[in-house]
């Protein structure tokens, strides 16, 4: 397990390094002048010339992308050509925003999913199962910001049980949090958790239908013991990798989600960032991204190990 | 040199586990196997799962590379053959696989998979090529109408006559049938095996015949080899390997086929249990020097953990790599 | 049953089933008709939208501006008061086109460097997947912000961000369906008959990709309607005045406040046409992996089965030759009749079949795939697959009828009194469960064991099979068992509760020679020692020989021959008997000539042959074999089974 885990902490430096190699000459090939963003269109040359020497942008590229590469590694993000605000800080400030709507969002795309799956699978054709084919079918179609927005239109305009948008920070009024994140994160899940129920579903169905299923019942097992011994185990390898690529697409989706209920999280900062091309911001948040997602995949990797023994490595 | 193919201590190995571009360890498949195979004739292969019987059909079409060794195709070197395989030695050698739903593309209809091979061996206007096609189901025993037909809508013999077909199609000499009968019913297998030797004694071809099943190859060859973890054990003329084993594995193997004869099943079950008993199951473990089989032989000795015994000969026509007899 | 001389084709036409293509079967359901019509329609509507579209979808009324549906305004009016349908409309074209497009670029170039680098494979697939990864690693929609930040905003830098992140799909799933095929047999034999490689990666392999690609676009041109609607809504793909469902949504989430109608004719259009496409790529997908969407729950009515009751007990266990009930075994089974449904009228894969086991001995069902052997034995435990049912006949076993029994009642047969053991032992194990955790199953189902103790018994088991280390052993998953060990963890699975009776389905057929010897042989001692009788079901006959004391030989769903072992195979008293016996090669015999043959092929259970079932392969058969179904007399079920004895050939 613990040989698992360094392989694919290896692995997911190796992602990040050309993840930020990318990052950096996509910067590169951009363009727009960092400079004249900055100065505007009337600054002097030798204005552009002192400011182009304080970005460091008169040394050749490969030289540049070493020092961008070991500051990054450093924790050092470079300032935002705009506000010339410290990227990292900016960052920082705006995580616990987007993390605590991604995580619950995950949250309940993994528990009614995983439930609406494994109910729909181990009694195909019921009604309930039907109920749930429709759920999942209309789920994926549904925009999720769609939903955000009738949510919001239902629950917090008419209704008035949730605020209709912005964000109060959990340490300011702790039931306020909560309440400004309901609605966002159920918009937010819907897509992930339609997918997930239905992965699940027909991994179930599968795993059902299986010889191993034969021999349990021929063994004289009980259909909960096989239901929830063998096949939930053996539905959920399969769609680990789906999970993990849905958590990846919640972690996107946030963007489009805080753009709808007004939340200051990274998705509202990058989405600034590419209107404004700010390129260290965009490079940062970008950046934090990839970090999360490869977080996401490692742990995704860690459970298909502990549940998938010819996962691990001999 | 008479023989129309000649194996030369052929040796194959494969990238063993995961760090296989960086030069890791090799598990060899096949290790110094050599044999022939005349014109006409029916060289029979047998031996369980991992014996590397697969590998040498594969390497004798160039579907595997072999790390040493030769193969003569009637005295030309077909490993010095480089990264091109010459389109005479595709017309001359062909294979049929075990499985003709997998060895048949799903996608293509019957005429479309053996007019494929014919366009490429014997460039023709379409209309020959259409004669040519039916000439070949009707070798193997088809009507026309089995060329419009996609292979999921043949029984599991049909298939197997057009896996035939397209082996058939550029008009090969030597054939290798790897199981080519093992998936398919008793029945079914008997009518195969009658036609894959109506095919040898009307077209002179030379099979080389692969397979578990003692039996089968029985029926099948005059002269067969018996192969145990890459190693050919023992070869040599069947009735005398059958009816007189010499190698210990030939006799466990021999003792542990189940005939259809209720009367004999006491005397080989106790046959099989005297070899069983005998065996000294702890021996250490495998390497690449010694007999593979030494830990479930019944006659090991330190010897045999030590070096691989040579192929000597047993008789006039018989060969074995048995310390035993060295 | 000697084939005649002459090669005579293989006229009989059996398989007359021909495989329909998937485009017939896509227009054979209604689902995806009606998918495929409507999407017709929406790209009618979106290419003729001048002329269905009642206004200039520009047209601003700033005296109109949000209004509520109306009839000169069927779906209201915008916050520039433009006329929402005609918005609707014209939007279709975006979100189609742009759709359509990107999808399109980014099939033929993903599908290309996927068949290119599975093709070279090595260091050009390894660094390629390298940056795949990388790639994949940048959530979707942030990788179209990288794009959108280097090109710009607009709908053309929208669509090659989206083409850009597809393509990487198409590459991961050509370079997949590339790998696996080139590992297919077909690749083999087209190198092997020299075809150029060109030919074999475009002629061969790339129509066997085109089924998952279809699926994948189908799924695909829904994503991008969402993506595109997204980056719109975000204000970073189409120009915000322009007709676009995404850029209305925004329109509608500035404005929800006031008038909360506007987002529901664009946010309706969008999941209408990505459902479309949804359903029709399910649709695609079900066809070409041939899955059949389960149906309704169908349970056997509990009365459906005709009760038999147990006939005056036959004094001789040891042969029961005649038709009707079946007693004085252990185990009785009688007139066990199967039927699936097939088309209007069902398919009987077993018909009327009756046997006897005897307490302590080995009996033997044999026959060719498709023979009903396999669906004997499912059908004693009650386990016969869904939709068949068992329609008549009964099973006694120890007074009771387990044909009738319910579900309750028969698991506490299962595992205890009658367990089984199936043909492929690493299959017949959860590949994600411990040797120990399953073997103990059936203990803790039928004996209130505690996990230790029921861990002892099994350990002790595993070593009385043969199984090395045996209690080290029981924390191996079945990946790390061979065949043999896997299948004499399965035996040792089967006997932890000392059941009375064995089922044992092909249990030596995936197994190499030497190892079925040594399997078999323990079972012979097992059964010694346990004093459990056995139904031994195969296809081999040196199998049956070496191990049973009576055979059934079954043929398309019937016995059509039984009784002791010597009797039938010494002299074999019906026809099916006697050629399966001349067709088997027999390593006793020299190299031979040609084996005689059984012509044609077992009939499929929906179109059986009239009287005898075995009369047109038969070359005994008279007029009278083709009129009347042939009752099993006398331990055969042959019209002339008393000829047959007299005429050796």
């Amino acid at each position: 397990m613990r040989k698992l885990i360094v392989n694919r902490l290896a692995a997911s430096f190796g992602v990040l390094f050309l993840v930020s190699t990318l990052l950096f000459f996509m910067a590169e090939l951009s363009p727009i002048d960092p400079v004249t963003l900055s100065l505007g269109d009337s600054a002097t040359p030798e204005q552009e010339a002192m400011k182009r020497a304080e970005l460091g942008l008169d040394r050749p590229a490969l030289t540049r992308y070493a020092k961008w590469l070991g500051q990054a590694a450093g924790g050092d993000l470079g300032r935002s050509y705009l506000h010339g605000h410290d990227v990292a800080n900016e960052l920082m400030r705006r995580l616990p925003v987007t993390l605590a709507l991604c995580l619950g969002a995950m949250a309940i795309a993994l528990v009614v999913g995983l439930t609406a799956g494994i109910a729909g699978g181990l009694q195909p054709g019921s009604i309930a199962d039907r109920v749930i084919t429709l759920v999942v079918s209309l789920g994926l179609a549904l925009p999720g910001f769609w939903l955000g927005l009738l949510l919001a239109m239902a629950f917090a305009v008419h209704l008035r049980w949730f605020p209709v948008i912005g964000y109060t920070p959990l340490s300011v009024d702790p039931l306020a949090w909560m309440r400004g994140l309901v609605l966002p994160c159920v918009g937010l899940s819907i897509h992930a958790f339609s997918v997930i129920a239905r992965q699940v579903r027909g991994a179930v169905i599968e795993a059902s239908a299986s010889t191993y299923v034969q021999t349990m019942r021929a063994a004289g097992a009980s259909s909960r013991t096989i239901a929830f011994r063998f096949v939930v185990k053996n539905a959920i390898v399969p769609v680990l990798s789906v999970i993990g690529l849905q958590m990846a697409v919640i972690v996107s989706a946030s963007v489009v989600m805080e753009h709808v209920f007004a939340l200051p999280g990274i998705g509202s900062m990058l989405l600034e960032a590419i209107v404004t091309n700010d390129m260290p911001l965009l490079q940062g948040g970008v950046l934090l991204v990839a970090c999360f997602v490869l977080a996401i995949n490692l742990v995704v990797d860690i459970f298909l190990g502990a549940l998938d023994p010819r996962a691990r490595p001999a | 040199m008479s023989n129309l193919l000649d194996v030369q201590d052929l040796t194959i190995d494969y990238p063993a586990g995961g760090g296989a571009m960086w030069g890791g360890k090799r598990f060899v498949a096949v290790r110094e196997a050599s044999f022939s195979i005349g014109q006409g004739e029916t060289f029979g292969l047998v031996g369980e799962s991992g014996s590397g019987k697969t590998t040498i059909g594969r390497a004798i079409l160039r579907l595997e590379k072999a790390a040493a060794g030769q193969i003569f195709f009637e005295g030309r070197s077909v490993t010095d053959f480089g990264r091109t395989t010459p389109l005479s030695y595709r017309r001359d050698v062909q294979i049929v696989f075990q499985d003709p739903s997998s060895s048949l593309n799903p996608r293509h209809r019957v005429g479309k998979i053996l007019d494929q091979v014919i366009a490429r061996h014997e460039p023709r206007p379409a209309k020959d090529r259409v004669r040519l096609r039916d000439e070949l189901l009707e070798k193997v025993q088809l009507a026309p109408y089995h060329a419009t037909r996609f292979p999921a809508e043949l029984s599991g013999g049909q298939k197997q006559r057009v896996a035939i077909a397209h082996a058939l199609a550029s008009k090969p000499r030597l054939v290798v049938c790897d199981e080519a009968v093992s998936a398919l019913d008793v029945s079914t297998q008997g009518q195969i095996l009658n036609l894959l030797r109506e095919l040898q004694d009307k077209l002179g071809i030379s099979y080389l015949f692969i397979s578990h099943d003692l039996s089968v190859v029985r029926h099948m060859s005059r002269r067969i080899a018996v192969m145990y973890l890459g190693r050919i054990v023992e070869t040599g003329d069947a009735n005398a390997v059958y009816t007189d084993p010499q190698h210990p594995y030939t006799k466990m193997l021999l003792a542990s086929v189940l005939l259809p004869h209720p009367g004999e099943r006491d005397r080989k079950r106790q046959e099989r249990l005297q070899l069983r008993a005998q065996a000294n199951a702890s021996t250490g473990s495998l390497s690449a020097t010694g007999c593979p089989f030494r830990s479930r032989c019944p006659s090991a000795h330190s010897r045999c953990a030590e070096t691989m015994p040579p192929m000597v000969a047993v008789g006039t026509q018989r060969k074995v790599a048995c310390h035993l007899y060295s | 049953m000697t084939s005649s001389q002459s090669a005579a084709p293989q006229m009989t036409d059996l398989d007359a089933t021909r495989a329909s293509t998937w485009t017939d079967q896509l227009l054979r359901r209604p689902a995806s008709l009606f998918c495929l019509a409507a999407l017709a329609l929406l790209a009618g509507t979106a290419i003729f939208a001048p002329l269905v579209a009642p206004y200039h979808p520009e047209a601003v009324d700033t005296l109109r501006r949000l209004q509520g549906p109306s009839i000169d305004h069927w779906l209201g009016t915008d916050s520039l008061g433009r006329d929402v349908l005609s918005r609707v409309i014209y939007g279709a074209r975006v979100s189609l086109g742009a759709a359509v497009v990107s999808v399109t670029l980014a099939a033929v170039a993903g599908t290309s460097i996927g068949l290119l680098i599975g093709y070279l494979g090595g260091w050009w697939d390894s660094v390629a997947m390298r940056v795949v990864d990388a790639l994949q690693s940048i959530p979707a929609l942030v990788f179209a912000f990288a794009i959108i930040a280097l090109v710009g905003k607009g709908i053309v830098p929208t669509t090659l961000a989206v083409a850009v992140i597809f393509a990487i799909a198409y590459i991961r799933i050509a370079r997949g369906v590339m790998l696996r095929e080139r590992q297919r047999r077909y690749v083999d034999a087209a190198t092997a008959a020299g075809l150029p490689t060109p030919r074999i990666i475009f002629g061969e392999i790339l129509p066997n990709m085109v089924g998952p690609l279809v699926v994948e676009t189908a799924i695909l041109l829904g994503s991008a309607q969402l993506i595109i609607a997204m980056l719109s809504f975000l204000g970073l793909g189409v120009d915000a005045d322009a007709a676009d469902w995404g850029s209305m949504l925004n329109d509608a989430r500035i404005y929800q406040g006031v008038h909360p109608f506007l987002s529901i004719p664009s946010g309706l259009a969008i999941t209408f046409s990505v459902l479309l496409f949804n359903v029709l790529g399910d649709d695609l997908r079900d066809i070409l992996t041939g899955t059949q969407r389960p149906a309704a729950g169908r349970r056997a009515p509990q009365g459906a089965v005709a009760l038999s009751a147990p006939a005056a007990a036959d004094a001789s266990c040891g042969v029961a030759k005649d038709e009707g009930s079946q007693t004085g075994g252990i185990l009785d089974v009688s007139g066990l009749t199967i039927e699936f449904p097939v088309g209007n009228n069902g398919a009987r894969v077993l018909d009327g079949v009756s046997f006897s086991l005897c307490a302590g001995e080995t009996f033997g069902l044999v026959g060719e795939s498709g023979s009903g052997k396999s669906q004997t034995a499912l059908a004693i435990l009650g386990l016969t697959p869904k939709p068949g049912m068992v329609t008549a006949g009964s099973v006694h076993f120890e007074g009771r009828n387990l044909a009738t029994a319910g579900e309750h009642d028969l698991r506490r047969v299962r595992g205890k009194e009658i367990a089984m053991i199936f043909q492929d032992p690493m299959a017949a194990f959860s590949p994600v469960h411990t040797i120990g955790d399953q073997v103990i199953v059936p203990l803790q189902a039928h004996a209130k064991l505690s996990r230790a103790a029921a861990r002892d018994r099994a350990a002790d088991l595993l070593d009385r099979v043969g199984v090395p280390n045996a209690r080290r052993r029981l924390d191996d998953y079945p990946h790390q068992f061979s065949g043999g060990m896997a299948q004499r963890a399965m035996i040792a699975m089967a006997l932890t509760c000392e059941p009375k009776v064995l089922l044992a389905d092909e249990p030596t057929t995936a197994l190499d020679v030497t190892i079925q010897a040594q399997v078999l042989d323990l079972l012979h001692e097992l059964q010694q020692e346990m004093e459990m009788a056995i139904l031994l079901i195969t296809h081999d006959l040196g199998v049956v020989a070496a191990t049973c004391d009576r055979v059934g030989v079954m043929y398309s769903g019937q016995i059509v021959e039984t009784g002791n072992m010597s009797d039938v195979f010494d002299t074999p008293r019906h026809p099916y008997t006697r050629a399966l016996m001349e067709a088997t090669p027999h390593s006793s015999s020299a190299f031979g000539g040609r084996l005689p043959t059984i012509d044609g092929r077992v009939p499929p259970p929906w179109n059986l042959p009239q009287g005898c079932r075995f009369h047109p392969r038969c070359r005994f058969a008279i007029k009278a074999c083709t009129v009347a179904p042939v009752p099993l007399m006398d331990g055969s079920r042959c019209l002339r089974a008393g000829e047959l004895l007299m005429a050796e050939v």
